[in-house]
């Protein structure tokens, strides 16, 4: 795609759009935002092709790491809409967060990687969960976070470390690197 | 100055800028770090995908076929290489053809300027001058239909655009 091969653009399109659609509908929870961020991600990818280094990132992640900027962009886009409207818009905004928390998983042909991304996150504590929600859907940061939990900055921070920790450690054997 | 981060401190920042959910000073650190040490920067490659993963966890959401369909067409028709298939008859030229012309029309323009420069002596030479007014009238010409046919173009991906925004509103339910 670097090459300017469009061919190579139709590909990753056919391979990754329903994963790049479904993750901003998540996080939006609207379609027409939804399939915005999809021709913004791909058209993203292919104007910035050249900065992908195939030997750090899967296509597939670098794509929908675009798309999670892309879809988060959106969401404080509208978060700051709601605030500058009124104090309405900001109770809107607390309770529509209240929808940013991980959707059940009922998909039977999950990838191997996937499943055990996805039993992972059934073993997370609570309040680890929670806090790695926020942070996943919303894009909040640690304070943010901190505000809207009432817990204190460091336990929160502590607890998206952990959980990330954990997932990682599931993932994959490629999270383990040996430093002196 | 502020000091710079050791591996112990930015190891545990790392899920965060995976998530990115890091700010301010925090974030500058970790950024400065990062630039300098490849273990670190394939510790974050790795909690990025995690973060990717994540999404592959989710529930599909229904992406209806026709709908991704056009934003594929529209997404391939962006990139300045529309499949010849789908392009109406007169804008099969490509981009890349029509840029060939440009450097003929400026040789051109150049030729026309240097005619009418040359055509000015006592006695004006008119075959020249006509000549070289002609060829500067070329030039304009081309400037002209070449900007045209790019806002002919812009509309009418813009109006494509517009057709089908309207008639996805019109099947969805």
């Amino acid at each position: 795609m670097a090459d300017g091969d469009e061919s190579a653009l139709a590909q990753l399109y056919d391979r990754l759009s329903h994963r790049v659609h479904t993750l901003a509908y998540w996080i939006l929870k609207d379609a027409d935002d939804a399939e915005d961020v999809v021709e913004e991600t791909f058209w993203q990818a292919w104007r910035n092709a050249g900065e992908f280094n195939r030997n750090r990132a899967a296509a597939s992640t670098w794509i929908l790491m675009i798309a999670r900027t892309r879809a988060l962009d959106r969401l404080r886009a509208r978060r700051r809409r709601a605030e500058r409207t009124s104090q309405a818009g900001a109770s809107t905004l607390l309770d529509s967060l209240d929808g940013n928390s991980y959707p059940a998983a009922q998909q039977p042909e999950l990838t191997e990687p996937d499943r055990r991304l996805s039993e992972a996150l059934g073993t997370l504590p609570l309040e680890q969960r929670q806090a790695l929600e926020l942070a996943f859907f919303a894009g909040l940061s640690h304070g943010e976070i901190a505000d809207r939990t009432k817990q204190p900055l460091g336990t929160i921070k502590t607890r998206i470390r952990l959980a990330m920790e954990k997932l990682r450690e599931r993932l994959s054997a490629r999270a383990s690197r040996s430093r002196d | 100055m502020t000091e710079p981060l050791t591996h112990t401190e930015v190891e545990p920042l790392l899920p965060a800028a995976a998530l990115e959910i890091l700010e301010g000073e925090e974030l500058a650190r970790l950024s400065a770090h990062l630039e300098d040490c490849t273990d670190c920067t394939r510790l974050l490659d790795v909690y990025r995908d995690v973060v990717a993963g994540l999404a592959g966890t989710l529930p599909e959401q229904p992406f209806h076929p026709a709908r991704s369909e056009r934003l594929r067409g529209r997404l391939v028709a962006r990139t300045g290489r529309i499949p010849i298939a789908d392009v109406p008859e007169r804008r099969r030229r490509s981009p890349a053809a029509a840029d060939r012309w440009i450097g003929w029309v400026v040789a051109a323009g150049l030729a026309g300027v240097l005619m009418v420069h040359h055509s000015f002596h006592r006695p004006v030479a008119y075959g020249w001058l006509a000549a070289g007014l002609l060829m500067l009238l070329l030039l304009g010409l081309g400037v002209y239909v070449r900007v045209q046919r790019t806002r002919m173009a812009n509309l009418e991906d813009r109006l494509a655009s517009l057709v089908q925004r309207t008639e996805d509103g019109a099947t969805q339910p």
